[in-house]
């Protein structure tokens, strides 16, 4: 496969909202195209991508892209803001305290503008940890220590236990997980706070937008690896979802989770995710987890993560076929250990109907079909599952629970 | 002296009971100001001796009741002796909060004469417990979120008897619970609910108002309670006509309007032991894929068979297939009186406050835009009167697109860049805000 096609055209990625008027947006002198994220007043209406002319992006096209993309959206935000309907009660008194929790792993350059991010959100009720996983230096530990966060290095590799790790050391009522790779938006805490003010939400999550896009793959990665999950608020039950479908409801780059319920449920204490030989699906097996016991999970658009994809086409392909053997895995897992045989009938469905279907169109080059080495990569990854089932479990086993935190470092 | 009375009818769960009649001692409300009575409804275990063993600081009163008189008689009974100005209904299953009593009455301090609703969450999840608890919790917890948008408009079936308090004035107005449903069918509170609405009673939604309800559901019971409910639904809309369409009931129509479904549909309302074949086999096909929990498909299944165990509970109601097309056909799509106003949205919209207060009750409104119908908001039985806070979020949620008209062609922020200050952002909003009202309300700068 090519690394660098000739044609591909950078795009910058940019962000407005509408609520500030018919304003003419500046695009950077490099560029020639940028995908817009339109708001207003930071809900999200349509993430488009539009072309500049003289350096800038007209104010009006603004207005009518995001009327026509989601025009029933716009239309009520802009009304309910004129008209000040306001649907919810006030809750900025009912917000859980929360941390930040951040898990990393020699990324220093993508870590140090995560906790740039992360730092002017900072409060008395908003704690940072970063949890250094398995880490090949000290690296991490220098770069944080710049930083009004705290820091604790866990030894047992793989993302869940980082995660597991985070729970144990937090004292505050939710945990906000997200990974170093991403970019919060302002308003980012806050907003995923906002529906733990109903005490029958267990968990959020947010919408996970694309940072940039310098690079083919990371084009390919937002088609097809993607985060997008539309802009509607929604929330995912058993009384609108079957517990297997959980992974729907979003992503662990940008994810709250009640602490409570992340201890007593043991929502992380798995072998699963990165740095693990499952390579994937932590998020996808708490929200199952959650769904099933029958808690709330709350899909809420507002607030956003920038993701940045990755650059190299050889990392989407590993992503693609961690994703395969992830998801497959948790499937597995939840067949034989909660018994539940939806995991089954969902499985073979999907296989049937996305797997086996973008083969086909890849193989028959069908218009917009995809690159056949990515889905190669995710059908190899189906594949292993088994086999990386049986390598976690037996390791769960050798490995037992986590220990209890060697002191408190700062 | 007493100021709540707290009506509680049981059916034995003796050993439930007396844990929270103990721990209504503990309220924050003054003993002396509220008072208990337990209404036995046909208890056949040891509630009586164990009540009366009791020792508790407040006044309790306890009846008997015969059995197969049901929960609304026994409601009533309870209501008949109470003492207090505010009857608060409780169910045998609520953990009541410290609370609770008090944050009753502080809200029907606020507003005399009325509903205060409170809020009965259940039990935070369990292992072990059924997926139809799981399920009923969230459909609660649903149920009181949407309660406590600000934007919400009460209709008679936010009326449970669960954690309720009613003005005693109101209930007597009203009637009390009517009889002859609470015995064999489910659904006597949306009854009174419905009279109570219909009276012009101001409900409230109180959240501070908290019990926690203690409940469990397996299939059985809720196939059982769908049976309930299909006869009581059938007689209140033998009763109130009005509310036919608010019900499942309704629905049946589509087996009645296939051409291939109304043979069958005639055959069932005949011989309705003719449906209990399919129905057998279907329910053991149910169970076994609810043993293997593939729920994907359990959930159709159970679907199908809550359907026909409905059915059950309207035919035993109905009789026959002439009375339920009777009713179908005679149930009217709105309220027989309501009052209905004209509101132009050009003109009335920026003192739409005082426009409602002006004209009190609105039940129904024609809308229009400078002079132009551009619909209606209709009537609707069983819901409470508008408020300005119902008809923005309805103009909003129907009439956006005219309303947009109304602003665009009025020369609002979309055609006024030359207004636009792109230095200030944040405040130029404002500006666009203000200046969008105004072209709303229209006359003082585009007179027509």
């Amino acid at each position: 496969m090519q690394e660098e096609s000739v044609s591909f055209v950078r795009t910058a990625v940019l962000s407005v909202d509408l609520a500030s008027g018919v304003l003419d947006l500046p695009v950077p002198s490099d560029y020639s195209q940028a995908q817009v994220l339109i708001r207003y007043l930071g809900t999200p209406i349509c993430n488009s991508r539009l072309q500049a002319t003289s350096g800038r992006i007209r104010g009006l096209d603004l207005w009518l892209v995001a009327w026509r993309e989601n025009s029933s959206q716009l239309r009520d935000l802009v009304l309910r803001d004129i008209l000040g309907v306001q649907e919810n009660t006030d809750v900025s008194d009912r917000l859980p305290s929360a941390t930040i929790v951040v898990c990393t792993r020699n990324r220093t350059f993508d870590l140090r503008r995560c906790l740039d991010s992360i730092v002017p959100q900072l409060s008395k009720d908003v704690k940072a940890l970063v949890i250094d996983n398995n880490p090949a230096d000290d690296s991490t530990e220098n770069l944080v220590q710049a930083y009004p966060v705290r820091y604790y290095r866990e030894n047992r590799p793989g993302l869940n236990w980082a995660r597991a790790r985070a729970a144990r050391l937090a004292t505050t009522e939710v945990l906000l997980y997200t990974d170093d790779d991403v970019v919060l938006d302002r308003d980012w805490s806050a907003q995923l706070r906002r529906p733990f003010a109903d005490q029958h939400t267990a968990a959020v999550a947010g919408a996970v937008v694309p940072l940039e896009f310098e690079h083919p793959s990371q084009e390919l990665y937002e088609e097809y690896g993607g985060f997008y999950r539309g802009y509607l608020t929604r929330s995912f039950n058993l009384m609108n979802t079957i517990a297997v479908g959980a992974g729907r409801a979003g992503a662990g780059a940008s994810m709250g989770v009640r602490r409570s319920l992340a201890l007593s449920m043991k929502l992380f204490d798995w072998e699963l995710d990165c740095g693990t030989p499952s390579y994937s699906g932590g998020d996808f097996y708490a929200f199952y987890q959650l769904i099933r016991e029958g808690y709330n999970i709350v899909y809420w658009p507002q607030a956003l993560a920038w993701h940045r994809h990755r650059q190299a086409h050889s990392d989407l392909r590993n992503i693609l076929y961690g994703y395969g053997v992830g998801v497959y895995t948790v499937l597995l897992r939840c067949l034989l250990e909660h018994g539940d045989f939806d995991a089954v009938l969902l499985a073979v469905n999907w296989f049937r109907q996305y797997h086996l279907r973008e083969l086909c169109r890849a193989l028959l080059r069908r218009p917009k079909a995809r690159p056949l080495d990515l889905i190669w990569a995710e059908i190899r990854g189906v594949f292993h599952a088994p086999r990386a089932y049986q390598v976690v479990r037996s390791r769960e086993r050798q490995m037992g629970p986590l220990p209890v935190a060697a002191g408190a470092n700062a | 002296v007493i100021a709540i009375s707290v009506v509680l009818p049981t059916h034995d769960r003796a050993s439930l009971l007396a844990k929270h009649l103990l721990q209504l001692k503990e309220q924050s409300l003054p003993v002396e100001e509220f008072e208990v009575i337990v209404v036995a409804d046909g208890c056949t275990d040891d509630t009586a001796a164990i009540i009366s063993g009791l020792n508790v600081p407040y006044r309790l009163t306890v009846l008997q009741q015969n059995p197969g008189a049901g929960a609304s008689a026994a409601r009533n009974r309870g209501a008949a002796l109470a003492l207090g100005d505010v009857v608060l209904f409780l169910d045998d299953d609520m953990e009541p909060r410290r609370d609770l009593l008090q944050a009753h009455l502080a809200a029907h301090g606020k507003r005399a004469g009325g509903v205060v609703l409170g809020y009965y969450p259940m039990q935070p999840p369990q292992k072990g417990e059924s997926v139809f608890t799981k399920v009923d919790r969230l459909w609660w917890a649903e149920k009181f979120s949407h309660l406590a948008l600000s934007n919400h408009r009460f209709t008679f079936k936010d009326f449970c008897t669960g954690n309720v308090s009613v003005a005693k004035s109101a209930f007597n107005e009203a009637g009390g619970f009517d009889d002859a449903i609470g015995g064999a069918g489910a659904g006597e509170d949306y009854e009174l609910g419905y009279r109570l609405i219909k009276n012009r009673v101001p409900f409230q939604y109180v959240p501070a108002a908290e019990s926690v309800h203690h409940s469990t559901s397996s299939w059985d019971a809720s196939l059982r309670r769908a049976t309930e409910e299909g006869y009581g639904h059938a007689i209140i809309a033998r009763k109130h006509p009005e509310v036919f369409h608010e019900f499942n009931i309704a629905r049946l129509s589509r087996l009645s309007e296939s051409m291939l479904l109304r043979p069958v549909w005639i055959a069932l309302w005949k011989f309705p032991a003719l449906a209990e074949p399919p129905a057998t086999a279907l329910l053991l096909v149910a169970r076994i894929l609810l043993a293997m929990d593939v729920q994907s498909l359990f959930w159709k299944l159970q679907g199908i068979l809550r359907g026909h165990a409905y059915w059950k509970g309207v035919r035993v109601a109905l009789r026959s297939l002439p009375n339920w097309e009777r009713l179908a056909q005679d149930a009217p799509y709105k309220p027989e009186n309501f009052h209905e106003v004209d509101l132009d949205v050009s003109r009335d919209l920026i003192a739409l406050d005082d426009f409602i207060r002006e004209h009190w009750p609105v039940e129904a409104i024609r809308v229009f835009v400078s002079g132009q119908a551009v619909g209606r908001i209709p009537p609707l039985a069983g819901v409470e009167a508008l408020s300005a806070q119902h008809v923005r979020a309805c103009l909003v949620e129907r009439f956006g697109s005219a309303l947009l008209g109304e602003l665009v062609t009025r020369k609002s922020h979309f055609s006024s860049p030359a207004a636009v200050t792109p230095s200030k952002p944040v405040e130029h909003k404002k500006e666009v805000d203000d200046s969008a009202c105004q072209s709303i309300s229209g006359e003082p700068r585009f007179p027509r």
